[in-house]
């Protein structure tokens, strides 16, 4: 049961790690606007007039 | 940040998405998308931790199967240490996620006004104070598992309430803005030229004034009754937990915490705002209504506010004998706000029609494609 002491701070360093990582992909502003990836397909503008 | 788009008019496409997307988009000031992201981060970080110190929290939930006194031993050792990384986890949710809850109770204490932060500020702390001195003394309950739930499971709630305030207060918005915008599409065009013949019938600037004085009494009503029902919920606590410590003092904490816990109002605060917000995107689609529609509409979202606000009530009512009497662990009382106020949402999610919306964004969309290849 010794392997506890790696592994409980090993999980949290994991933790950490995932909460950094989330801190970063929202503040890159990743999540500001979920809709917009999916439309763009729609939205291309792909006339060939010139 | 915008997805790099290959076409070359990216003006004019963002212009045109700008009411397509009509609950996202709106949300162009930037102070609203720095709140936005921290309230997110708030909500992530506090799941994220939830998650943990729930599995942190098993071997302590195990203990009153233990056997022999050997693995009693190695057991009570385990949750010592779990406990510590519990309150490693359990600190930054209270002090950045919970962050929000405590402006709130500074600014009541200021106001001298009870509202709905008090009583989950007061709760946090009875949970989390003994919790800390347990993990000290290496014995006795601890509820981080609770506290982290019942800080993931509110702020999931908050963040509903603040994004529907923002639909509220966007729509309006949108209304006005709506025949600048909607000419580059033909196929929405059309549709916005015949609401825009349509508003005068309803009034352009009464429709706004219309629906502020239909709103702010439902606003007042859900108010009055949260803040009626946290005294009343807090002085039930305050009684019933005095009572069982003079009888079984070991329960005492686990019943006010979970007492402490229910008396949180979310459900009762989401009601009003989430079926007004509804009620508004639902006035703010391209589909004009006819006056009879409009009063139904009206009449529905009454029914449907107090459907919520009231069901609400009795839930609360109904579970707080059940904790009063020793049944409801805290994080079960963490879990049954939860259930509330998705409930609530989900009785405000029928005034909705986001479907019918979705469909013709589309239609407009492909139709004005088309026009362009044409």
């Amino acid at each position: 049961m010794e392997i506890l002491y790696l592994l409980l701070p090993l999980s949290l360093a994991i933790v950490a790690m995932i909460g950094a990582v989330l801190w970063w992909a929202v503040f890159s502003g990743q999540y500001d606007d979920a809709e917009q990836a999916g439309l763009s397909i729609l939205h291309d503008d792909d006339h060939t007039v010139s | 940040m915008k997805p790099r788009s290959s076409s070359s008019s990216q003006t004019a496409t963002h212009s045109q998405t700008a009411n397509d997307s009509q609950i996202t988009a709106h949300a162009v000031s930037n102070q609203s998308v720095a709140q936005r992201r921290r309230g997110l981060v708030r909500l992530g970080l506090a799941w994220l931790a939830m998650m943990q110190v729930m599995m942190f929290a098993l071997p302590g939930y195990l203990r009153p199967e233990a056997g022999g006194q050997d693995s009693l031993e190695v057991l009570d050792w385990a949750i010592f240490l779990m406990n510590w990384a519990s309150l490693t986890l359990t600190i930054p949710v209270i002090l950045y996620s919970a962050w929000p809850i405590w402006l709130g109770c500074a600014r009541a204490w200021s106001a001298r006004r009870i509202t709905m932060d008090v009583p989950v500020g007061i709760s946090m702390l009875a949970a989390f104070i003994p919790s800390v001195m347990a993990t000290f003394k290496g014995s006795g309950e601890v509820y981080f598992d609770s506290i982290t739930m019942f800080v993931a499971f509110l702020l999931t709630a908050r963040y509903v309430e603040q994004r529907a305030s923002l639909v509220d207060s966007g729509a309006f918005g949108l209304v006005k803005q709506a025949s600048v915008t909607i000419p580059l599409s033909s196929g929405a065009s059309a549709r916005a030229t015949r609401a825009n013949l349509n508003v005068p019938l309803s009034g352009g600037a009464s429709i706004e004034a219309n629906l502020l004085s239909f709103s702010l009494p439902l606003l007042t009503q859900a108010n009055r009754v949260a803040t009626l029902f946290v005294l009343i919920q807090l002085t039930v606590a305050a009684v019933l937990s005095a009572f069982w410590w003079v009888i079984a003092p070991t329960q005492a904490w686990s019943v006010l915490v979970s007492l402490l816990v229910m008396s949180c109002p979310c459900a009762l605060s989401l009601a009003a705002p989430v079926s007004l917000a509804a009620l508004q995107v639902n006035l703010a689609l391209d589909e004009p209504l006819s006056t009879n529609q409009h009063q139904a509409l009206l009449e529905r979202t009454v029914r449907i506010t107090r459907q919520n606000l009231y069901g609400a009530l009795a839930w609360h009512v109904l579970t707080m004998p059940l904790a009063a009497m020793g049944w409801v662990t805290p994080w079960l009382a963490a879990l049954s706000m939860l259930l509330s106020s998705v409930a609530v949402l989900l009785n405000a999610w029928r005034l909705y029609r986001p479907r019918r919306a979705g469909l013709s964004r589309a239609v407009g969309v492909l139709t004005q494609n088309q026009h362009l290849q044409a």
